[in-house]
């Protein structure tokens, strides 16, 4: 395979990892520490990418587009927390599944009745629409380079925050002993609701950053968010760091299997186990480390 | 002897209209209450694993796509027998739950949630990536399986019998299990895993058996629905929306009790026909009634019943 | 010569940077109440628990009726004689008193995969638990919901379901946690009942019942074993008073 094509691959590789890399932080966090399953995380995807497209409509202006929409997600989240996943946390995981479950059920629904069944597409801003080129024949398409860019510095805003700053040592003394920061005389519903609201806004910027390149439909949350599990199952609930390795891992393996696997194998087989590969990499995973590679203690 | 208690008369009842159904001659009924029989076969095997064993399944979806898909590509295949057909179905949703469960089972909480779920998308995608069966669309089966002559399924009322029966023989083998000494080591390790690791009793295993247990059942429920339909397709059986109505079947109709899964798939299916009629949007309506159901309500309508009638 | 029951072997287990079992080797003689006390935190629940399985020692042996036991799993050392009750009463709530000690009857069958009989009818499963009902003087309660129990009632069960497999060693943590003085006399007494049938390893604050009890005691701080002998020499043990009987007098 020629090196360039290989590249390009890659570059996807790293490109969908990293998208997944910020839907997985939100899991990861909201399911290590505050213990809670939503469903409805990848309902967050679905919609940063819808308000994404509706405000450019409204402001024609990409960035104003993404503000708003990332401030729209914002809202969202910190309702929906208030709400219905903060009842939820003392009642146990089957009704959090059920009650999230109506949240996607919800969304999905309402955005048929908003924005009708048909796909749409968000074109990409002009001044991304390029190509950029790599090195002697290899140009690789300025979006996407763009998107991965955004998502490493919001990673290591991530990290400066979660190690440096006193809120992230909150967060993280969350994830061993809650009783031990409600003793700091903090409110531990404040730090949850900060936690679920960022979450959902890294979810919908992911959203919004993948939604010009696939179309824009209801129930996309659904399939990224599945994959988003195995990524966390992989990393260990409650590591961001396991969640970036874990993230990188997934979305390298499944971009090279889907390119690599029906060359091997031919279109029939090599389809069929391109879609389970990052699930046999899961259950080795399992096999070896029941809790993930990197699990935190709280789990 | 059978105590005549409330529960008794109640499941009489239930055997009654079961067995009465189909002298309504309306097809589209029969069809309906079909339905209803085969997602309440796929609820109880839910039950065993949520109501006794305390587990969360979020892929029985796959279980039950594997009876199904197994049946139409055996029929199709020209394997129309049903005594051939429906054990090989049963036996393939089996193993995958022998392997699923194996894997799923050496992690708890969140994790098994997650992981039943992952394992079951996968199913999914292969089943979808599956050319020569229609991938994302499906295929259609050649016919309805055959009992070599003995019973004619492929009339509603004849099918509608043979699911009965099988429902029944379901619900028989899970209720006595669940009180038997397997059903009561399932609760105890619900209750409470460490105290039963150290009174000499392995959870594991226990666990291990009722998902096989479950995954064969639904596996078996899948196989009638592909016959009932005679379509197979991944969307409306193998996705996770299968696996989590499911789950609200059991919830609806009262977790633990066996029949009242049944009940519950009854309940979801009048709503999503009954509302669906009113508008094509009916999963607004239905989300929020779910999110209320789940947060205000605490027991399932099997549940509220027996209370009454045992006062 | 006495007759080693369980044998530990420089057993040692870290958290981390804590180090919570220092090195420690202990025994316990056969038809002895072998008594382990401490301050709070010296580390002798996980002990406890890694003895019976429930904790991975870092190092170290555990000998159980001179075979290593150290990689077994908890219900096969229950399986082997090493039965183990709960410092918090640790039931199944979603059964009645005899319910309970039924549950327990299974771990001495082989198994229990047996799908048709219904389990409250079958008399191998009842009858031993009615009598362990009775040694316990629960026959009365024996119908009612273990969370309608007394906590008292509680830790009685606790300790009955201990007792089913008939176990040669018991390890008991703190079976008088939270017992009146009535309760905790009549469980001494039912305590010294079981001599002699069984080993005890019993982890317990209340000195009464430990001085009324043991023949021997160990006595642990900070994950160390600092002293173990007779009674009467462990109370005039200077070191022990200072780690211990200083802070704790009475339980």
């Amino acid at each position: 395979m020629a090196p360039a094509l290989l590249l390009e691959q890659a570059f996807n590789g790293v490109q969908f990892g990293m998208m997944l890399f910020l839907l997985a932080v939100g899991v990861t966090l909201i399911f290590g520490i505050m213990n809670v399953i939503n469903l409805a995380h990848g309902s967050m995807f679905m919609l940063g990418s819808y308000f994404l497209m509706q405000w450019i409509a409204w402001t024609h202006s990409y960035a104003a587009g993404v503000v708003l929409a990332l401030l729209a997600i914002g809202i969202l989240s910190l309702l929906l927390e208030r709400t219905i996943i903060r009842p939820l946390y003392r009642h146990g995981h089957l009704d959090q599944v059920l009650a999230t479950f109506g949240l996607v059920l919800f969304f999905n629904e309402l955005v048929i009745v908003l924005w009708g069944r048909d796909p749409l597409y968000i074109a990409i801003p002009s001044f991304l629409s390029g190509q950029v080129r790599l090195f002697e024949g290899a140009a690789y398409p300025a979006y996407r380079l763009a998107i991965t860019a955004v998502a490493v510095l919001v990673g290591v805003a991530l990290y400066l925050v979660i190690a440096k700053t006193r809120l992230g040592m909150l967060i993280r003394a969350g994830a061993e002993k809650r009783l031990v920061v409600e003793m700091m005389g903090v409110d531990i519903s404040r730090i949850y609701m900060l936690i679920f609201a960022l979450g959902g806004v890294l979810a919908g910027l992911a959203g919004m950053m993948t939604g010009p390149l696939l179309a824009v439909h209801s129930g996309m949350g659904e399939p990224i968010l599945v994959l988003t599990l195995v990524v966390v199952i992989i990393g260990g609930i409650g590591s961001i760091r396991g969640a970036l390795i874990a993230a990188l891992l997934v979305g390298v393996l499944d971009t090279f299997g889907r390119v690599l696997l029906p060359v091997v194998f031919g279109t029939g087989t090599g389809n069929a186990l391109s879609n389970m590969t990052v699930y046999i990499l899961m259950a080795g995973v399992l096999l070896w480390r029941p809790s993930g590679l990197f699990p935190s203690h709280a789990s | 002897m059978i105590p005549a208690t409330g529960r008794f008369w109640i499941l009489a009842a239930l055997l009654l209209i079961g067995v009465l159904v189909p002298l309504t001659g309306d097809t589209f009924y029969i069809k309906f209450a079909t339905r209803i029989m085969i997602y309440g076969m796929a609820a109880v095997a839910i039950d065993i694993l949520l109501g006794y064993a305390g587990l969360i399944s979020l892929g029985h979806a796959a279980f039950f796509g594997i009876g199904a898909y197994a049946v139409g590509m055996l029929t199709n295949a020209g394997v129309v027998s049903a005594f051939l057909c429906w054990p090989l179905a049963v036996a393939a949703a089996l193993l995958a739950a022998l392997v699923i469960g194996a894997l799923s089972l050496r992690t708890t909480g969140l994790y098994f949630i997650m992981i039943t779920l992952a394992f079951a998308q996968m199913v999914y995608y292969v089943a979808q990536s599956l050319r020569a069966y229609g991938g994302d669309d499906g295929f259609s089966l050649v016919s309805r399986n055959t009992f070599a002559g003995l019973i004619d399924i492929s009339g509603p009322v004849a099918f509608y019998y043979v699911v009965l029966v099988l429902l029944v023989a379901v619900v028989v083998f899970a209720t006595r299990a669940m009180n038997a000494e397997f059903g009561v080591v399932l609760r105890a390790s619900r209750d409470n895993s460490d105290r039963l690791e150290a009174v000499g009793v392995p959870p594991y295993p226990y666990r291990l058996a009722a998902f096989v247990i479950s995954g064969a059942i639904a596996g078996l429920a899948g196989a009638l629905l592909a016959n009932l339909n005679q379509y197979v397709a991944p969307q409306g059986m193998l996705s996770w929306q299968v696996s989590a109505e499911l789950l609200v079947m059991v919830i609806f109709g009262a977790a633990g009790t066996i029949i009242g899964p049944i009940i519950g798939a009854a309940i979801y299916l009048f709503f999503a026909e009954i509302l669906s009629e009113i508008t094509q949007h009916w999963m607004l309506l239905f989300g929020p009634l779910l999110i209320v159901r789940v947060m205000l309500i605490k027991d399932g309508v099997y549940a509220m019943i027996l209370r009454a009638v045992d006062r | 010569m006495t007759d080693t029951v369980l044998r530990i072997e420089n057993l040692t287990k870290r958290f981390g940077a804590l180090t919570v079992t220092a090195d420690l080797n202990l025994e316990v003689w056969r038809g002895e109440v072998h008594a382990l006390i401490g301050p709070n935190g010296a580390g002798k629940t996980t002990l406890i628990n890694q003895i019976a399985g429930r904790l991975r020692p870092d190092a170290g042996r555990i000998w159980f009726h001179g075979r290593d036991v150290t990689d077994l799993s908890v219900h096969q050392r229950v399986r082997a004689g090493l039965g183990r009750s709960f410092q918090i009463s640790s039931l199944f709530d979603s059964f009645t008193a005899l319910g309970n000690v039924a549950i327990a009857v299974h771990g001495v069958q082989r198994h229990s995969f047996r799908f048709w009989r219904a389990a409250d009818q079958l008399t191998h499963l009842t009858e031993p638990a009615r009598h362990i009902l009775r040694q316990v003087g629960l026959t009365e309660r024996a119908d009612i919901p273990v969370t309608a129990l007394s906590h008292g009632e509680r830790r009685v069960l606790e300790l009955a379901l201990t007792l089913v497999c008939k176990p040669a060693l018991l390890l008991l943590d703190e079976p008088m946690a939270g017992l009146g003085p009535q309760e905790s006399r009549a469980m001494v007494e039912f305590l010294r009942g079981l001599k002699g049938a069984h080993s005890i390893l019993l982890i317990e604050h209340d000195m009464d019942a430990v001085f009324a009890l043991a023949d021997r005691i160990s006595v642990l701080a900070a994950g160390r074993l600092i002293a173990t002998g007779a009674p009467e020499d462990i109370r005039r043990n200077p070191r022990v008073r200072n780690a211990y009987l200083g802070d704790d007098e009475g339980g």
